[in-house]
C-alpha cells in the first residue's frame, strides 16, 4: 500500500474557495467577498470569479453555510437544521400504525444528531411541487425524507439535484435515490414457510395493487418462489385487490377467494386483516386462520404473522440523508442502492398449528 | 483526570447548579463538570466508545439528558469535513476475511478481485488498511484468527466469498464491527451488502423482451440458486407472471455434478422449449455451446447476467462488483466510528443494481417480415 494518500478524486471532494482562489490567483478572502456580491469587489473581478466558480463547480455547502451565519450573527448555538419528511396521504388525519411507526423511528434519529424533522404533507389540500419548493428553500431545508409515498395519490416534482434525499418504499415514484425498505420479498417467504410447519397446505398471499407497486413487486416475487416449490394442486394464485380497496370490499373478496381456492391461511399485509375477514362472515380461526404481514401494532390481539423493524427503516432514512447532508452530496447518487431491514416472525391464535 | 500538566491539568470548571440555570446552551464541559469526568471521558461516552464501562456511560448519558444536550449537527459536519481533509494519524485496520476452499474465486474472470479493489479503494479515502486473512483447512482456524484480530486491535471485518456448505464462522462478535459481502446464508445475521440479483435478472428478461426475444430461459446452478437465495429464478418468475404463458420457459436449473453433462442438457432444454435466448450467470456456457456446436447468435442468443470487464463485447447485465466492495466498506467505516459491535438487532441488507450492456451474443432481433400492401 502507498503511503502517500492519493489525490482526492473529483467525486471525493467539492472545490472550496481555496481552489477557485488558486486558480483565479486572487487572495481567498477576494473570492468570499465577490462571491457574496460584496460591492468592494469591481464588478469585472466579480464577474471573472463567479465565471471560474461555475466552471470548477464551487458550490456553497448548506452546512457551513448555516455555521458560518450564526457565527456571524453572534448566537452561541444555530437553530437545528431541518430535514424534510415527506407524506402524500392522511394530511392532518391520523397516521396509520405502521406510518407512525416509520415516523418515531426517523423522528428520533433525527434529534439523537441533532435535526428537527418537519412533517410536510404533499397533496391536492396540502404542498404542491411549487408551494412545497418555496417552502424548502425559505427555510434553508436540503435534506428529505420521501415516507412511504402511496402510489395512487399525489407526487412531487422537485429539482432533486438540490436535495439530499432518501425514500422510504416509494418505488413508484421519483427520484431514482436510495429506498429504504422492511424486506417484504423474505418476509412473504419466511411466512409461507413457518405457515407450512404449522401445517398448513393452501397458503394464500392476499397484498394490495398499490403496495405492491410502492415496493417492486417483491411481495409477490417471495410468493412466486415459494410456490414454485410445490405441487401444482397446492398453489393458491394470489390476490391482488385493486387501488383503494376499503375494508368492506376487501373482506368480500377475501371470502370469495378463500371458498374458491379452498384456502386455509390468509397472509395480508393489512393490520386489519382478522376483523376483515370476520366481518365478511368467516370464523378466524376455525373457518380460515389469516397471519399478517406488518404486525406494527405491539398489541395485536393474537395476530400471527411478521413484525417488521420499522422504527429502523425510519432511522436509517434520516441517517441516509444525515449522512449526504455532512458531505454536501445533494442529488440523487449514480447507482441507488436499496436497504432492506431484516424482520422477524411471531407466532399468535390466528393461526394455531393444525393437528 | 490527568495528572499531566498542560492543558488537560486545567482546574474543571466548577459544576453548575441546575440544569435551568439562565445558560441556554450547554456543552460537553457542563457535563463533565456535573458527572464528575473529564470532558474526554463525556465525549467517548456519548459516543458509546466501549472503553468507558457501561454503567460510567449510562450515567454519564443520565446527566446529558437532564441537562437537555444535543448533538449539534454543524459543528458534527464540520467536523466531517475536517476530517476528511486530514489524513488521521492513526489509520485502523480491517480485516478481509475470506475462505479457503474459494480462493478460486480470486483467478480468472470471477468478480472477488473487483469486490477486493473497490473495499481497498474506499478503505483508504476513509483512513483504514485492508488486509486479507484467510480462514479454512490449511489456514486459520476461527479461534486463532480470533486471537490474531484481537492482538492487532483490528476491529472491522469484512467477510467475503464463504460458500453454502459453511455456515457460520465462530468469532467473538461483540469485540468487532463486521459486515457480509453476499454470503447471507453465513450464521451470524451481520449486515449485508449483495449484488441486486433479483433487479438483475428482471432487467435482463426486460431489455431482451424489448429486443425482440420472446422465448427466454434461464439456466443457473442449483448452488448458486441457494447461495443466492434464489433471486435469479425469482426475477424470472416475477417478469414471467405478467407475459402470455407461450412466453414462460421453466428455467434449467443443474447441479454442480451435472456440470459434463451440460453439452447434452442444454440443447435438449433448448429445443424442448424452443428457448430463443439463453440467460446465465455462467460465463462457462460459451465453452459449452462450442462443445455443442451451437452458434452465437444464429442458434441462440445468449445473455449473460454477470458480464465480466474482461468481456466487453457480449450481452448481459454487468454487475457492480466494485461497488459492492466500496458501499460494504463504507458502512464498516461508519459503523467503526460509531463503535457499533457485535450482532445487530435487526439485519439489513443493502442491495446494489447492476446495469444492461448489448452485445453481439444478444442482436436485436429482426421483425418477422410481414408482406405489407402497397400504400395507395
Amino acid at each position: 500500500m502507498s503511503t502517500t494518500p492519493e489525490p482526492p478524486t473529483p467525486a471525493a471532494r467539492r472545490p472550496t474557495l481555496k481552489d477557485v482562489a488558486r486558480e483565479t490567483g486572487y487572495h481567498i478572502t477576494t473570492i468570499s467577498l465577490a462571491l457574496r456580491s460584496h460591492p468592494s469587489i469591481p464588478a469585472e473581478t466579480r464577474q471573472r470569479i463567479e465565471e471560474t466558480a461555475r466552471r470548477i463547480g464551487y458550490e456553497r455547502n448548506p452546512v457551513f453555510h448555516a455555521l458560518s451565519r450564526f457565527r456571524q450573527q453572534g448566537c452561541v448555538r444555530a437553530p437545528a437544521p431541518r430535514i424534510a419528511y415527506l407524506e402524500n396521504v392522511g394530511a392532518g388525519g391520523n397516521r396509520e400504525p405502521h406510518r407512525q411507526v416509520m415516523y418515531e423511528g426517523a423522528l428520533q434519529q433525527a434529534e439523537l444528531l441533532g435535526y428537527q424533522l418537519e412533517v410536510l404533507s404533499v397533496g391536492e389540500d396540502a404542498h404542491d411541487a411549487r408551494s412545497l419548493s418555496h417552502h424548502l428553500r425559505d427555510n434553508h431545508i436540503t435534506g428529505v425524507v420521501l415516507a412511504a409515498f402511496q402510489p395512487g395519490f399525489a407526487e412531487i416534482a422537485l429539482n432533486w439535484d438540490d436535495y439530499a434525499v432518501a425514500k422510504i418504499h416509494s418505488r413508484h415514484t421519483e427520484p431514482n435515490a436510495t429506498v429504504v425498505a422492511n424486506d417484504q420479498l423474505r418476509e412473504v417467504r419466511m411466512a409461507y414457510r413457518h405457515l407450512a410447519a404449522l401445517g398448513y397446505h393452501r397458503i394464500g398471499l392476499a397484498v394490495g395493487r398499490a403496495d405492491e407497486d410502492a415496493c417492486g413487486h417483491r411481495h409477490t416475487a417471495g410468493y412466486l418462489m415459494e410456490l414454485a416449490s410445490i405441487p401444482l394442486d397446492r398453489q393458491v394464485p394470489p390476490l391482488i385487490f385493486p387501488y383503494n380497496t376499503n375494508g368492506h370490499i376487501l373482506g368480500d373478496m377475501v371470502a370469495r377467494w378463500v371458498k374458491r381456492h379452498q384456502v386455509d391461511v390468509v397472509l395480508c399485509n393489512w393490520i386489519s386483516i382478522r376483523e376483515t375477514i370476520e366481518q365478511a362472515g368467516l370464523r378466524v380461526p376455525e373457518d380460515v386462520a389469516c397471519a399478517c404481514l406488518c404486525l406494527c401494532d405491539p398489541a395485536s390481539n393474537g395476530l400471527a404473522g411478521v413484525s417488521p423493524h420499522l422504527h429502523l427503516v425510519g432511522e436509517r432514512a434520516v441517517s441516509i440523508v444525515v449522512t449526504q447532508l455532512k458531505s454536501g452530496q445533494l442529488g440523487p447518487p449514480e447507482v441507488p442502492s436499496s436497504i432492506y431491514v431484516q424482520s422477524t416472525w411471531q407466532d399468535g391464535a390466528s393461526a394455531p398449528p393444525r393437528r | 483526570m490527568s495528572k499531566a500538566p498542560g492543558k488537560t491539568a486545567r482546574p474543571r470548571r466548577p459544576a453548575v447548579d441546575a440544569p435551568d440555570a439562565p445558560k441556554k446552551y450547554h456543552t460537553l464541559a457542563d457535563i463533565a463538570a456535573r458527572a464528575e469526568v473529564h470532558v474526554t471521558t463525556v465525549s467517548l461516552a456519548l459516543r458509546d466508545h466501549p472503553s468507558i464501562p457501561p454503567a460510567t456511560r449510562a450515567r454519564i448519558r443520565a446527566v446529558a439528558k437532564e441537562f437537555g444536550y444535543q448533538r449539534d449537527p454543524l459543528l458534527d459536519a464540520l467536523n466531517f469535513h475536517r476530517a476528511r481533509q486530514h489524513a488521521p494519524a492513526r489509520r485502523a485496520s480491517t480485516a478481509f476475511v475470506v475462505h479457503a476452499g474459494t480462493t478460486r474465486l480470486f483467478s480468472g474472470n470471477h468478480y472477488q478481485p473487483l469486490v477486493y479493489a473497490g473495499a481497498k479503494a474506499a478503505a483508504e479515502a476513509h483512513g483504514h488498511s485492508l488486509e486479507i486473512f484467510v480462514v479454512g483447512q490449511g489456514h486459520l482456524a476461527p479461534a486463532r484468527l480470533n486471537t490474531i484480530l484481537t492482538a492487532r486491535g483490528v476491529t472491522g471485518i469484512l467477510l467475503s466469498t464463504f460458500e453454502i456448505d459453511i455456515e457460520q464462522l465462530d468469532l467473538d462478535w461483540s469485540q468487532f464491527c463486521a459486515v457480509k459481502i453476499e454470503c447471507l446464508h453465513l450464521a451470524p445475521n451481520l449486515d449485508a451488502i449483495s449484488n441486486d440479483q433479483l433487479q438483475v435478472a428482471r432487467l435482463a428478461m426486460r431489455r431482451l423482451r424489448t429486443l425482440g426475444y420472446r422465448r427466454i430461459g434461464l439456466a443457473t446452478a442449483r448452488e448458486d440458486q441457494t447461495r443466492l437465495g434464489e433471486s435469479f429464478g425469482m426475477g424470472v418468475l416475477v417478469e414471467q407472471a405478467s407475459l402470455p404463458e407461450n412466453e414462460c420457459v421453466p428455467p434449467l436449473i443443474f447441479s454442480l455434478a451435472e456440470v459434463p453433462m451440460l453439452p447434452r442438457l442444454i440443447p435438449e432444454w433448448m429445443q424442448t422449449h424452443q428457448v430463443d435466448v439463453v440467460i446465465s450467470n455462467w460465463n462457462e456456457l460459451f465453452d459449452v455451446f462450442a462443445t455443442a456446436r451451437v452458434k452465437l447468435p444464429e442458434d441462440v442468443a445468449f445473455a449473460s447476467l454477470d458480464v465480466p470487464p474482461s468481456m466487453p463485447h457480449i450481452a448481459g447485465v454487468v454487475q457492480n462488483h466494485r461497488l459492492v466492495g466500496q458501499r460494504a466498506m463504507e458502512q464498516l467505516a461508519i459503523m467503526t466510528d460509531a463503535y457499533q459491535r457485535g450482532v445487530p438487532e435487526a439485519q439489513s441488507i443493502t442491495f446494489i443494481p447492476g446495469y444492461w450492456q448489448d452485445g453481439v451474443t444478444a442482436p436485436r432481433k429482426p421483425r418477422r417480415v410481414v408482406t405489407a400492401l402497397e400504400p395507395l
